[in-house]
């Protein structure tokens, strides 16, 4: 390395010279250029921007230059570094890049390969069984419309739940066939056989007016097979209030049918029986499966075009005065239906038995989200 | 029912063009659910009544063919046979070549078994007329010969099958149909009981009397005499019981199911040389015993109406006839009796022995008393123009019920019905059910008709209003109910159980609530635990599980075996429902009244002296809480995943528990604890017993909680205290002490929390260590516990002094050492 010196002698700061430093500027941009990884170009930055660099050792003879050649010269390695070493830093954010992106690519899974095991779980989803569903979802109409939902006794008096409602001691219903009884000597207590009995229950104890739902488990003493289950639920409804007639129950039902089976149901009140109901009905619902053109093997209605859904009716005056109400001043309505129907036709389930047997896999299919 | 619309049109007259859909609206309109329409023989082509003049047997084939001629007409056929029910002289049906019979089944002339075979001789069963085996079809030999034997046996006639209400016992009629449809069409009605004429006393014979007249209101005997006993039933008879799905028997047997099904009513024939003296209607004696024409003995009781001679009973009334009086080929002189019984009388009995029949279907339903003089006499006339014979005398006694009125107002009727409907059309209603009435400006006087027993009171005749104007035209209306209150604290929780424990990840099911004593016995359950007072039904479905379920694992324990029985492995199942204990002496039920309200303190004894009842709810979990697969180890349910589930839950609904390690069955003895709200035992958790699962096959661990709804209602209604979670910044401390064994966890863990004070924010235990590095009897428990100030960060020091207080704590309460 040269002094400085008074005298400028191009020859001993050769290193200077334009093309010296411009040829050092080529080599090092085509080493960068070259450098494959980090370490490469690090090597790089060593060999072409390190303290033997070609430049370096250029810049640290700017001092031996004389005056008027300092700055030519300093501009000049000025200009050589900042090339390289904004080249560097592009490269090496290249570099860094593409590294990243190795690593990344190198964490490559397969998530179809979760989807191959779909039983085997980390975090198990449970399940609400569809029944206990859409017994909310029906009872959520009702309290949408200023109704509160009530609830009895499974095991409920004979009184309660037939002579209350008006049936007779002679009715067929009443039958060891047909209804389970308790083991005592009168046959004063059984297994509900439907949720009638909490409307009189609803009647004696809550004030006026009324307008209430129950669902519930009822119970009749039918073998287990593709449409029949001894033990089933039901949900009944009572309004008792001055002035209902048919049309006000007709047309609670007509929301109610919307409100399940959606926009443009069609319903339909026939002339039946039921003896704590007169005048009494049964309600059909249009089969919204085959609809305009009943299909004889249309599963839900059987080829004739309608849904059974239930019966319904004007509360007998005979029941009112049992519950203490005037039937001179207050008039009501009731009506039931069948929720394992309900959720038969809406969801096409062709046998009863998968409600009641408690596969995971039927109540699993209906998650917790039924609408 | 069976509704042969041909049959209708004696008392009717149809629109001509009308269609069968139009039918069946009327009869859904009316209320008559349709449950099928069928075409009664539906064949097309011809088919001709022939004679059968030769029988030629064929018996070189495997089974008897034999080669008959048939004279239709003028013409005589060849025709191959395989029956042999027929012989020369008898008559029956001929489907000519190019016949068609149900089933598409075309008839051509063809050769078989070496002869031509020009028509076929027709079985019922051929012609789709009924369902018999007995070969063919032999019709009554006065039939001519070359008839049109489809107009002969109604075959193509349209009968509605239809489902008649409980109440409307006269429907069960062809009068009845015939007045509804009329109603329906606006048509005439042409009522047969006013064409036929009521039998009239005419003494000296067997004489009818009523011993039981609270529930025998009208009691007609008919003797005849000299009827031809093998005199056979007219052709349209046949077809007409056949239509209705009834076979012939004889004469007098097919005569009086005719008159019932034309009428709605029940008559019964006896043999008159088989009948001592006079014949009442009594109720049976104890011990009676009667043989019915189904060949059983039946054990009657007091309450059991009979028809009797004087020395025995001869027929079960409204029910069954007796054997003792069966009418036979020999028959010549027959008692015809008609009378009206009680209608839940009969019910009780045909109940009580299993035993229904179209006359008990009948009577339960309501008979109309002013039917059983005309259906004697019609009965009767009918037997003497197709059996001979002659009226030897006839008996009546009857004490019609008091005629019913009720007044209908025309503005309860609009008030009711909802039907925006005229005074004018109301009247018109009422008119059209039969009744007799008087009008005046506030409504309708009504006089019930005999027949329809089922009305009685205003909205009775308010529902027939709107049955006949229509209830098609009920205006739909929404009521404005008063804003409600939502759902019940109690609703809601047990909406939040459920949910919760979905998301926990456990199943619902819902089991039937029927257990064995066997179930107390599998679940190791014994007599003195209260959950062993369980709840008899007199009447089970199967006399295996005749009680009502105590408590809810046993139906959890079999649908997880079934599930598991089913290729379903691993997981979780609950239940929300009501369990049952009986009293420890039986509770007397009240005696209640009707048609006014019980007195509270009755409402409350009725209420005592059900089954104790209530909600509860339980989970079990078996297999892998967590799936061991490809991405490693999985978490199998055990204790450990119960309690946290339990954990879980409580944590979710809010509620503070304690845990108290004991074990009732069916829980294992030391992996189970009792769950305590306020001091109070609520339900259990842990695994159960290995017996228990043992017990109902399931070879593994089974985990599972049991809880009382009732008893948490309170406790998750306290309200939660919001608390401020802290934003300085934290820090981590680890602590592992060495303890005895019998050391709770919990207890070491709660002195951490408390004696760190109020930086410390959380303490969970992280590990548990014995083993060869520790002397027996102890255990390591290594704690991580996070601290944070309300205020500042916390300094070294600060840790320090808190770390050496907890130490401190746990050194003096449980001889704890630090794990270094």
């Amino acid at each position: 390395m040269s002094k400085a010196n008074s005298d400028f002698d191009p020859v001993q700061v050769a290193t200077l010279s334009e093309s010296a430093i411009n040829e050092a500027v080529e080599q090092a941009l085509s080493a960068i250029d070259q450098a494959k990884s980090i370490e490469e170009l690090k090597l790089v930055k060593t060999t072409h921007l390190g303290d033997r660099s070609t430049i370096a050792l250029a810049n640290r003879e700017i001092g031996a230059l004389p005056p008027e050649a300092k700055a030519a010269a300093g501009k000049r390695v000025a200009q050589a570094r900042s090339i390289l070493n904004t080249k560097y830093a592009q490269k090496e954010e290249t570099l860094e890049i593409e590294n990243e992106n190795q690593i990344l690519t190198s964490q490559r899974v397969d998530l179809n390969q979760v989807l191959a095991s779909p039983d085997y779980q980390i975090s198990n989803v449970g399940s609400r069984h569809p029944l206990t569903q859409i017994s909310e979802l029906m009872s959520d109409c009702f309290i949408a419309m200023g109704y509160e939902i009530v609830d009895g006794p499974e095991v409920e008096a004979a009184w309660y739940n037939f002579d209350a409602l008006n049936i007779q001691p002679s009715h067929p219903s009443r039958s060891h066939q047909d209804t389970f009884y308790i083991d005592t000597p009168d046959d004063s207590i059984l297994l509900r056989t439907q949720t009638s009995p909490v409307q009189m229950r609803a009647m004696l104890n809550r004030d006026l007016p009324i307008y209430v739902v129950a669902p519930g488990k009822v119970f009749r003493k039918d073998e287990l097979d593709a449409t029949h289950t001894p033990v089933f639920h039901q949900m009944e409804g009572l309004a008792i209030d001055r002035g209902l007639s048919m049309s006000d129950l007709k047309g609670t039902l007509d929301h109610f049918a919307t409100a399940m089976f959606g926009e443009g149901v069609v319903t339909r009140f026939r002339p039946s029986f039921f003896p704590f109901t007169e005048p009494s009905a049964e309600l059909d619902v249009q089969c919204f499966i085959c609809k305009k053109l009943p299909k004889d093997d249309c599963r839900a209605c059987k080829g004739t075009g309608w849904i059974e859904w239930g019966g319904c009716g004007m509360v007998n005056p005979k029941v009112l005065q049992t519950a203490g109400i005037d039937s001179n001043y207050y008039s009501g309505f009731a009506f039931g239906m069948g929720l394992e129907r309900t959720l038969m036709f809406k969801y096409a389930i062709t046998d009863i038995r998968d409600m009641v047997e408690g596969d995971i896999r039927f109540s699993a299919q209906f998650g917790s989200v039924l609408s | 029912m069976k509704v042969p619309i041909n049959w209708l049109g004696e008392f009717i007259k149809l629109p001509s063009k009308i269609t069968l859909n139009e039918l069946h609206d009327a009869f859904i309109s009316l209320g008559f659910e349709v449950e099928g329409v069928e075409i009664f023989g539906d064949v097309s082509g011809d088919l001709k009544v022939g004679e059968i003049v030769d029988i030629k047997t064929l018996d070189q084939f495997k089974k008897p063919i034999r080669y008959c001629l048939v004279k239709i007409g003028s013409q005589t056929r060849g025709i191959v046979c395989g029956a042999t029910n027929f012989v020369v002289g008898d008559k029956v049906v001929v489907a000519l070549p190019g016949a068609i019979l149900p089933g598409g089944f075309e008839i051509s002339a063809r050769k078989t078994y070496d002869h031509l075979s020009d028509g076929m001789i027709c079985s019922e069963k051929e012609l789709g007329i009924s369902d018999g085996h007995e070969g063919i079809l032999v019709l009554n030999r006065s039939v001519k010969s070359g008839l049109d034997a489809k107009k002969l046996l109604g075959l193509g006639e349209v009968v509605f099958d239809l489902a008649v209400l409980p109440d409307r016992g006269y429907a069960l009629s062809m009068r009845g149909i015939a007045r509804e449809v009329a109603s329906y069409f606006n048509i005439e009605f042409n009522d047969p009981v006013k064409q036929y004429s009521p039998i009239r006393e005419k003494p000296g014979v067997t004489k009818a009397k009523i011993s039981a007249p609270k529930h025998v209101s009208t009691f007609a005997l008919v003797t005849l005499t000299d009827v031809n006993p093998l005199a056979s039933t007219p052709e349209f008879i046949v077809q007409r019981l056949s239509q209705m799905g009834m076979r012939a028997i004889s004469l007098p047997v097919d005569i009086t199911n005719y008159v019932m099904l034309e009428l709605g009513q029940p008559l019964h024939a006896f043999d008159r040389k088989l009948v001592s003296g006079s014949i009442a209607a009594r109720f049976a004696n104890k011990g009676e015993k009667i043989k019915t024409l189904d060949g059983e003995i039946r054990s009657l009781k007091d309450t059991d109406l009979v028809i009797a001679d004087q020395k025995k009973a001869i027929s079960l009334a409204g029910v069954m006839g007796g054997a003792n009086t069966e009418i036979s080929s020999s028959t010549k002189e027959i008692v015809l009796e008609a009378a009206t019984f009680d209608a839940s009388t009969i019910s009780t009995t045909a109940r009580r022995l299993g035993l229904t029949s179209e006359a008990s279907k009948r009577f339960e339903r309501g008979v109309d008393h002013q039917l059983a003089q005309i259906a004697a006499k019609r009965a009767a006339e009918l037997l003497i123009s197709f059996g001979g014979g002659r009226i030897l005398g006839a008996s009546f006694k009857s004490k019609p019920p008091a005629k019913k009125v009720i007044t209908l107002t025309f503005e309860e009727t609009r008030q009711v019905s909802g039907l925006l409907i005229t005074n004018t059309q109301i009247t018109k209603c009422i008119a059209k059910i039969g009744a007799k009435y008087t009008v005046n400006s506030k409504g309708v006087r009504v006089v019930v008709p005999a027949w329809r027993n089922d009305l009685d009171i205003p909205n009775d005749l308010i529902e027939e209003v709107l049955r006949i104007y229509g209830y098609k035209h009920i205006p739909s209306r929404l009521p404005q109910a008063p804003s409600g209150k939502g759902l019940t604290h109690q609703q809601k929780t047990n909406r939040n159980l459920g949910s919760v424990l979905a998301s926990l990840g456990s199943h619902e099911v819902l089991n039937y609530p029927f257990i064995s004593s066997a179930d107390l016995k599998k679940s190791l359950i014994d007599e003195r635990d209260e959950r062993s007072m369980l709840v008899k039904l007199k009447n089970p479905l199967n006399d295996d599980v005749p009680y009502l379920r105590s408590f809810l694992v046993p139906g959890l324990m079999q649908t997880a075996q079934r599930n598991v029985s089913r290729g379903n492995f691993d997981f979780s199942i609950f239940e929300i429902g009501q369990v049952f204990r009986a009293h420890k002496k039986p509770r007397s039920m009240p005696q209640v009244g009707l048609g006014f309200a019980p007195k509270k303190t009755i409402l409350k004894e009725i209420d005592n002296a059900l089954p104790i009842a209530h909600n509860q709810v339980a989970l079990i979990g078996i297999g892998e809480a967590v799936k061991s697969a490809w991405w490693g180890n999985g978490v199998k349910h055990s204790w450990v995943t119960i309690t946290q589930q339990l954990a879980n839950l409580m944590g979710q609904l809010g509620i503070s528990y304690e845990l108290n390690q004991k074990a009732p069955a069916p829980w294992h003895p030391v992996r189970s604890a009792e769950i305590l709200i306020s001091g109070e035992v609520v339900g259990h958790v842990g695994e159960l017993h290995p017996k228990v699962c043992e017990n109902y096959l399931l070879s593994q661990v089974v985990t599972a909680m049991e809880i009382n709804i009732e008893m948490i209602y309170a406790a998750c209604k306290a309200s939660r205290k919001f608390k401020e979670m802290g934003k300085m910044p934290f820090a981590l401390e680890d602590i592992a002490l060495v303890v005895s064994e019998s050391i709770s966890a919990l207890k070491v863990q709660d002195a951490l929390k408390r004696s760190g004070g109020s930086v410390v924010e959380s303490v969970n235990l992280f590990d548990v260590y014995t083993g060869s590095q520790l002397e027996s009897g102890k255990k390591s428990l290594a704690f991580r516990i996070l601290l944070r100030a309300d205020d500042k960060t916390l300094t070294a020091e600060d840790l320090k002094t808190v770390r050496e207080r907890m130490i401190r704590r746990v050194r003096d309460d449980f001889q704890a050492s630090i794990r270094s």
